[in-house]
């Protein structure tokens, strides 16, 4: 290989056919005179060369020749061969490695035609990705080496995962709950598939280490919670976001929450739909609130004779577990409202608490507007660690990935979402584009403070866990009946 | 159907000695400096001809405007070219490839080639002798830049001779096409060589068609190629008498010089044609035999196609320089270290 160019953080590199494979992601050093420039390759093309259309032409004219012979006395035909297939390598400049560590702002260019250039080892690589911590997650395979990345990098952080359907997104997600978990943290997952609850089983149906850890929560069945739990801020908030209740009726609610608060002592679901009923107000606001009571009443998820406290759940997830929360079952505002609800008392428990991972799938499915930006700023500091996981990359808010500190990304081939998504994370958009668009299945680019801002391409490792992310087929399951 | 197995026997031996001749030249370019070269072929109709004006129009009793109507049976049409580069030179020498092809259109239409070479000569003063033998006479009392100039033009002819010798020796009742003109000058020392190939072409009963796709002839001060009859083509022009008449013995013509527009609205060209039979049928079958682009024959294309050095030749045969041990220069690029920084390229 030789350097032919440079042109801002842009190198390409030519090379004959028959060198190394590459692969996109992969890194090489270019060394001259005991100093290494680390670079990462995006992409491999044909070679310039001059004069190649000219020879293509006629190579395509010779289709129709019946028989070529040639008498080449001195092998020109195969040197001439092996120029023709001359690769040009797309790499990208990710610093100067002075004394083990990687330097963006050194100004050093090695020799174009003395340098050697070679594939870096997987090992520095690890090494200069490597962020703080001691609790490593073994995440896949990189360069054909284990690559591990620590679950301190993704403590107090925002992490996207996002990528096409089917490209291994739950799959990963699966992979940093479970090791979360391992480490002894507490995640809450909003499960909208119902596909986390395996977890808690091996492959071969029998009952993983986890399984006690895990705890699935389906709402209106095991998951019920009390009005008064609930406080009337999440009441107010539930009607306004999910239900859209005017201000007028709002004003109302909160004079009924105090007038049933103060008759029975208790605020109950029926003590409130029985004072709207029979209070004096306006009769369009009685029938609104009333409508907005009794569906909330009919999702079965509030029951103030039985129910459970989310307090009492996470006392029992003390030294780590999964709160698993199914939201397959749900009808869309029925998601909405035990969204609210959870989010708002995960607000005011944490007050006091260790901090927790929320891992949100297809988040822009239940989560209104006005909570991203909550989520990535004001819960943080409360501690809630949000992960993303989405295949829909533009219904996250542009303003989330700015503020992302590591991002998963699977393959994308539509350009408007590699678009996106190149405007917003935190690696250039040529790499974003050339690498992420050609990613096989279960491959993902890495970028972010997990892998100390040096982008890389793992495989993510296969999960001894049911993972139940699988698309379900029609022709498989009659075959099995 | 044997014809359709036919393949070129090409005796690897007959071009042996040509490349042996060149592998022994190498051993002098061991550690040497040169400057790269740039690929123009040598365009060896311009040097092959004298300017000839005809003071004449075509309507003079000396111009026989004969009309060709398309042949019936079906011929072989053998084309052959070559071409050359210099590759590299300094004060010492220069480094010089050559290469050939032959292109047959078989009687089943189906196209067979023949590529011969790239063969690489390192001609200095003191080797001219042993790779040129007698042709070396020519290269004598020339300055550097002519001897590079006739070196290249003598081994290209080398080779061209070789490829038709082979030809016309090889095939019988084919129509062979050659690139430039059956022609000699006082430059050409080829006369035995080209009497050789015209007699084995009678022996044979082959029919040679010599197109030129450039020419200095001209008639009232009009390029050849745009010289129009009245008829409509295909049509050829008997210039014989009339170049005759007028070269006064500069040049000498081996068998008929015609005027050949061939097909409506393309240029006419000059052919030279050793014939056994009459040349408007010889023409005839050609137009049966082999399609013709712009009036000139697909075949003989295909041949100037397959015998021209492309770009990425030329990089190739540099490179097996650099694998000789030669340094090249490129003096484009002193130019450009020296000047471009000051005045912006």
């Amino acid at each position: 290989m030789k350097i032919l160019s440079k042109n801002n953080d842009t190198i390409e590199l030519l090379a004959s056919p028959d060198e190394e494979l590459l692969e996109r992601g992969d890194y090489l050093v270019i060394e001259d005179n005991g100093r290494k420039l680390l670079v990462q390759v995006i992409d491999i093309e044909y070679a310039d060369l001059p004069g190649i259309l000219e020879d293509t032409l006629r190579e395509l004219s010779s289709e129709d020749v019946k028989k070529i012979s040639m008498i080449d006395p001195y092998s020109v035909g195969s040197l001439l061969a092996k120029l023709r297939e001359a690769r040009l390598i797309i790499a990208k400049f990710r610093g100067v490695l002075i004394n083990g560590e990687l330097r963006n702002d050194v100004l050093w260019l090695p020799s174009r035609l003395n340098s050697r250039i070679y594939k870096a080892s997987p090992s520095l690589i690890v090494e200069l990705s490597k962020s703080c911590g001691r609790r490593v997650i073994l995440m896949g395979e990189f360069m054909g080496d284990w690559f591990t990345i620590n679950a301190e990098s993704l403590d107090g952080r925002l992490t996207i995962i996002t990528g096409k359907k089917e490209m291994g997104k739950s799959h990963l997600a699966k992979l940093l709950v479970t090791s979360l978990v391992e480490y002894g943290a507490r995640v809450v997952v909003f499960d909208i598939n119902g596909e986390y609850k395996g977890l808690s089983l091996k492959i071969d149906g029998s009952e993983s280490e986890l399984s006690e850890r895990l705890m699935v929560l389906v709402p209106g069945e095991n998951f019920k919670v009390s009005i008064e739990e609930a406080s009337l801020k999440t009441l107010l908030d539930i009607l306004r976001y999910v239900y859209d209740t005017p201000s007028s009726s709002l004003r109302e609610f909160s004079r009924i929450w105090y007038l049933v608060e103060r008759t029975y002592k208790k605020v109950t679901l029926k003590g409130l739909i029985e004072a709207v009923s029979k209070t004096q107000m306006n009769e369009s606001i009685r029938e609104a609130l009333l409508s907005r009571l009794l569906s909330l009443e009919s999702l079965e998820f509030f029951d103030d004779g039985e129910p459970v406290s989310l307090e009492e759940l996470f006392r029992d997830l003390e030294y780590g577990g999964a709160l698993i929360i199914d939201l397959s079952r749900s009808l869309p505002h029925g998601r909405r409202v035990v969204v609210e609800y959870v989010l708002s008392r995960l607000s005011s428990m944490l007050k006091n608490s260790l901090p927790v991972f929320l891992l949100a799938e297809e988040a822009h499915l239940y989560l209104r507007d006005t909570y991203w930006d909550d989520l990535v700023t004001r819960m943080r500091h409360i501690g809630i660690f949000p992960i993303f996981v989405t295949n829909q990359p533009d219904m996250i808010p542009d303003s989330v990935y700015r503020q992302a500190d590591n991002i998963f990304l699977f393959n994308f081939t539509n350009d408007s979402d590699l678009d996106y998504l190149a405007k917003a994370s935190r690696v250039d958009a040529e790499t974003v584009k050339r690498i992420v668009k050609a990613l096989p299945q279960r491959k993902c680019l890495v970028i972010g403070r997990v892998v100390n801002d040096l982008p890389i391409v793992v495989k993510v490792r296969e999960l001894m866990l049911k993972t139940m992310g699988e698309t379900k087929l029609f022709f498989t399951s009659i075959r099995e009946q | 159907m044997e014809h359709l197995q036919h393949h070129i026997d090409l005796d690897e031996g007959f071009f042996k000695a040509f490349s042996e001749v060149g592998r022994q030249t190498f051993a002098s370019l061991d550690s040497l400096r040169m400057y790269n070269c740039s690929r123009e072929d040598l365009v060896r109709e311009y040097l092959d001809e004298v300017y000839i004006g005809f003071n004449s129009t075509l309507d003079e009793y000396f111009f026989e405007v004969q009309e060709v109507e398309i042949g019936r049976e079906p011929r072989k049409v053998i084309a052959i070219d070559t071409s050359s580069i210099k590759i590299a030179e300094s004060a010492r020498g220069v480094v010089i490839s050559v290469k050939g092809a032959i292109v047959i259109r078989d009687l089943d239409k189906s196209t067979i080639v023949k590529t011969v070479g790239p063969f690489i000569f390192y001609i200095t003063r003191k080797n001219s002798k042993k790779v040129f033998g007698e042709y070396s006479e020519l290269l004598k009392s020339t300055n550097r830049y002519d001897f590079y100039l006739y070196a290249q033009k003598i081994l290209t002819e080398l080779l061209e001779k070789r490829l038709q010798e082979y030809t016309v020796e090889k095939y019988k009742d084919s129509i062979i096409l050659f690139d430039g003109s059956l022609t000699t000058t006082t430059f050409n020392c080829f006369l035995d060589s080209i009497e050789k190939i015209l007699k084995k072409t009678l022996e044979n009963k082959n029919e040679i068609l010599a197109f030129s796709k450039t020419s200095f002839l001209q008639i009232s001060g009009e390029p050849l190629q745009i010289i129009h009859s009245e008829k409509n083509p295909p049509y050829i022009i008997d210039l014989t008498k009339a170049l005759e008449y007028s070269n006064l013995g500069r040049i000498r013509v081996y068998g008929r010089v015609y005027l050949a527009r061939l097909v409506e609205g393309s240029l006419g060209y000059r052919v030279d044609a050793y014939l056994q039979n009459e040349a408007s049928t010889v023409f005839g079958l050609l137009l049966k035999n082999d399609p013709l682009i712009y009036g000139y024959p697909e075949t003989l294309i295909l041949a100037h196609d397959y015998s021209t050095f492309t770009k990425l030749d030329t990089i190739t045969l540099q490179t097996m320089l650099k694998k000789m041990n030669v340094e090249l220069l490129y003096p484009e690029s002193v130019r450009d270290i020296l000047f471009n920084p000051l005045d912006g390229g």
